[in-house]
């Protein structure tokens, strides 16, 4: 399935807590339902966007994996 | 008629940075954990004691770099935290160890607190971290 994403946003190359806190401004900056797509290569980013979607209430709504490469769908509420 | 409850359910969290300049490795991880959990909408404090006073004497954390080689100094780390929110508290006793005077401190540390205070703020915080 493929997820249209509203606004794309490149961590690649970014460490702790950098992924976080851009895409923290990055989904602010977004509409409710709008669906952000963040890349990262920290591989510490996939629990990280775990967790931090968790306690944000923006779900997660899908993830792609691809030679050190994670792609995060995330949907602001 | 609305009202809007003014009870904050914002998780609290405190960190206790006891960590200086002696130990440059030691002093980065808090801030990336503080400015971590600022970005999850919990409200954070660093209460900085025993050494850790050290990196809040004005021009000291633009000389502390994590790693050597690092091109990055501490000064990056700490004004990301303050940027995204989390607060800076120093207890006094710690500027006394070190001889700090409380007008040397960078202006980013909000208050002076004592031990009383940071019982306090430990018990009300839902979680302490210690370094």
């Amino acid at each position: 399935m493929d997820i249209k994403a509203d606004k794309v946003l490149d961590c690649k190359g970014l460490s702790c807590p950098l992924p976080v806190l851009k895409t923290k401004k990055a989904i602010e900056e977004l509409k409710s339902g709008q669906i952000l797509e963040m890349i990262a290569t920290d591989p510490g980013s996939k629990n990280d966007m775990e967790a931090w979607a968790n306690r944000t209430g923006n779900p997660i709504i899908g993830t792609k994996e691809d030679a050190g490469t994670y792609v995060f769908f995330i949907k602001k509420s | 008629m609305f009202w809007e409850c003014k009870l904050s359910e914002k998780k609290k969290l405190l960190i206790i940075q006891t960590s200086g300049i002696d130990t440059p490795e030691r002093t980065a991880a808090p801030f990336y954990i503080a400015t971590s959990a600022a970005t999850m909408d919990v409200d954070v404090t660093i209460a900085f004691t025993i050494n850790g006073s050290t990196i809040v004497k004005k021009g000291a954390a633009e000389k502390i770099f994590v790693k050597e080689g690092s091109n990055q100094s501490l000064r990056v780390f700490l004004d990301q935290a303050v940027e995204n929110g989390v607060k800076l508290v120093i207890c006094h006793p710690s500027l006394e160890l070190h001889d700090i005077k409380k007008e040397e401190l960078i202006p980013e540390v909000k208050e002076i607190i004592g031990g009383a205070a940071l019982v306090d703020m430990a018990l009300e915080a839902d979680r302490v971290l210690t370094f």
